[in-house]
């Protein structure tokens, strides 16, 4: 389980169907080399062929059998990125085989998944963490004026996290009769334009496939749990999403430990409502004063002639995310510490989600469990 | 010409009697500190009055008997059977009634409103409204503000909602909330949070307005609207300053209405739907549960 000898950690890709940010970020970190991509034999040729494409960008072998590749290569580390349904089962097999994890987001599609993962990694002793945007330079920011009182004592904090990204056609524009499509197959093919974040075969909506991010922002900063919630939620934007019944749109109002309470508004709002990824702030209200955080930023314009109207016009700069994250994670390893966002929080996170789906289905106030 | 009467005292008057020739047709022809003292002078010659403050309902009872338009700040301090009374009552005298200093007209909203009206938002799907204040006046602050903002949403979806979700704290210990949340949900699947704070420390506030809409989103926000000012150690964010046009805007709207013959932008039925809304957001703080009400298109 370490790396006594040469200091790095040998690290394989349990599968990567979609974009490749997960391994991408973990290679990013000079203690962590990818060695081997693997799956199950018994994926479907999409998915080989994605993970294929991926081990040969980074002239690493694809083994199509998960067991033989993590004895086989000497592996510590398993980044599984993997379709949403079968991440806590990859995991789970890694955590068994005495591997630590790195894993992309939802942590499952169902709370039982999510059970049964934290227990094997709290049985196994591995460490785990959940990909996660909290070390952007924004949200380093925020914590430390958070930790040096700037603000007092929290109270309320707030996180708009709406992504500026089409999924397929809007809304209504499916004539009577035309089949639905697929949720796996629109996935698969928005690929190209990576707003795949959804890919699997069971439907999800924004909760569940970003939900981690804004409340991993809250846990981060506050260290509060969510108890209870009310929520919103409705497909206002896309096609696949009304025909799938998981909302695009949802809004949610947190109560927490120590009597914080706090909203969250989340989204996948279309390309056309902001020129860059999309509006994500964070507002955190304390007793002696109050934070307004621009996610973006620090951010540089860049605008020219022929720009592709699809291009940001706005590109973040001083982004450290990828690197902090597996340094936080070498550590827990090395010092047997924990990570920012391990599975006992990402089960919490996974819970709140699933009462604030709940609650916008009844219509009531949900507690979390 | 819209013969105007000023009512109230202080600083505000100044203010806006050096504002009002900025109004197309509209001049100001008496000053009073009270509406008593406005209608003991048979002399005076008025058509519209502007009450600076809240007014009871016996006064705005007699100048709408009076037959005199009425521009009074929205307020929590009718109730909403006095809200609907004088209403009525406006509407039998024939006079016009509009609820002033609602935001509608703040120039950052009236770009929001503009697109909406144009189509380029689409169908609202959600708004987001943040209002901080300081800690000067809590309590009242909470409940007067909330009725603007509900009073904002509710034009964007142009619906009452048909759930209210509301939560409260007392965080620096008055006996009135000093923070509120406001969760509301719309037939249409449309949704509005609302958060509203006193608790700052003295200085400016802030106000945040997002639309987000199926084909286009609107982010009004003071923290898009900041200057720096370098003084030493961490620069200063200061905001650009508007603050007139609103008013002017809103006095410029109540003589058109008179004007036209029309309602005014936030009429009565407005702001009654509005303060219905606010008893409803404490009977759910009350209760801990979310109240639903028969929403759809105010009357």
């Amino acid at each position: 389980m370490t790396a006594e000898n040469t200091g790095k950690f040998r690290c394989a890709v349990v599968s990567v169907v979609k974009h490749g940010y997960v391994p991408r970020g973990v290679a990013a970190h000079p203690r962590f080399q990818l060695v081997v991509v693997t799956d199950d034999a018994d994926q479907p040729d999409w998915v080989h062929e994605r993970n294929q494409a991926f081990a040969d960008e980074f002239d690493i072998p694809y083994v199509k059998n998960v067991q033989q590749a993590l004895q086989d290569y000497d592996v510590q580390v398993a980044v599984v990125s993997s379709e949403a349904e079968r991440h806590c089962e990859l995991s789970i097999r890694a955590a068994e085989a005495g591997i630590h994890v790195v894993q992309d987001k939802p942590m499952s599609t169902s709370i039982s998944e999510c059970d049964r993962l934290l227990a094997t990694v709290e049985q196994s002793g591995v460490k785990f963490l959940m990909w996660n945007r909290n070390y952007l330079p924004a949200l380093l920011h925020a914590r430390q004026a958070i930790e040096e009182g700037q603000i007092g004592q929290p109270y309320a904090i707030h996180v708009d996290f709406y992504f500026a990204k089409d999924s397929g056609p809007p809304k209504g524009s499916r004539a009577e009769g035309e089949p639905v499509t697929s949720w796996l197959d629109h996935q698969i093919a928005a690929h190209v334009t990576g707003a795949d974040g959804g890919v699997g075969k069971e439907p999800m909506g924004e909760l569940k496939i970003e939900g981690i991010y804004p409340l991993g922002y809250i846990q981060f900063l506050l260290g509060a749990r969510v108890q209870r919630v009310f929520a919103r939620t409705t497909a206002h934007f896309h096609q696949v999403n009304a025909d799938h019944d998981v909302e695009d749109l949802a809004t949610v109002t947190l109560e927490m430990e120590q009597d914080i309470l706090g909203t969250l508004c989340i989204g996948r709002i279309g390309a056309a409502s902001h020129p860059d990824i999309g509006e994500i702030k964070i507002h955190v209200l304390g007793s002696q004063g109050a934070l307004v955080i621009s996610e973006a930023r620090p951010e540089v314009a860049i605008y020219y002639r022929d720009q592709p109207a699809e291009e940001f016009r706005h590109r973040r700069v001083g982004m450290d995310n990828d690197y902090l994250l597996m340094e936080n994670f070498a550590q827990a390893i090395d010092q047997d510490g924990s990570t920012v966002l391990d599975a006992r929080v990402g089960r919490e996170i996974s819970g709140t989600v699933q009462a604030a789906i709940e609650s916008g289905r009844t219509g009531k106030p949900v507690d979390v469990v | 010409m819209v013969r105007l009467a000023l009512v109230g005292d202080g600083e505000r008057v100044e203010q806006l009697i050096s504002l009002v020739p900025r109004i197309e047709d509209a001049e100001v022809t008496v000053c009073a500190a009270s509406v008593d003292q406005l209608l003991a002078d048979e002399r005076t010659t008025f058509d519209a009055a502007i009450l600076l403050a809240t007014a009871g309902a016996g006064d705005c009872e007699q100048l709408a008997s009076a037959g005199k338009h009425l521009l009074l700040p929205i307020s929590s301090q009718l109730s909403t059977e006095a809200i609907q009374a004088l209403g009525d009552q406006c509407q039998q005298q024939g006079v016009c009634l509009m609820a002033g200093g609602t935001d509608r007209l703040v120039p950052a909203l009236q770009a929001t409103w503009q697109s909406l009206a144009a189509g380029e938002l689409g169908e609202p799907g959600l708004v987001r409204l943040h209002r901080w204040s300081t800690a000067e006046s809590p309590g009242v602050a909470v409940t007067d503000d909330l009725l603007r903002d509900l009073d904002l949403v509710l034009n964007v979806c142009q619906a009452l909602p048909t759930d209210v979700y509301a939560v409260a704290r007392s965080v620096l210990g008055a006996a009135e909330p000093d923070y509120l949340q406001v969760h509301l949900g719309f037939d249409s699947g449309a949704m509005a949070l609302i958060d509203r704070s006193s608790t700052l420390p003295p200085g400016d506030g802030y106000f945040s307005f997002s639309v987000i809409g199926s084909s286009g989103a609107a982010y009004a926000d003071d923290h898009l609207n900041k200057q720096l000012v370098f003084r030493g150690e961490h620069p200063v964010a200061v905001g650009t300053g508007s603050d007139d046009l609103a008013a002017v805007a809103d006095i410029q709207e109540f003589c058109h209405a008179i004007q036209q013959q029309r309602a005014a932008l936030v009429s009565a039925a407005d702001w009654l739907a509005a303060a219905k809304i606010v008893a409803t957001v404490s009977e759910s703080i009350a209760s801990g549960s979310a109240v639903s009400i028969a929403g759809g298109r105010p009357s």
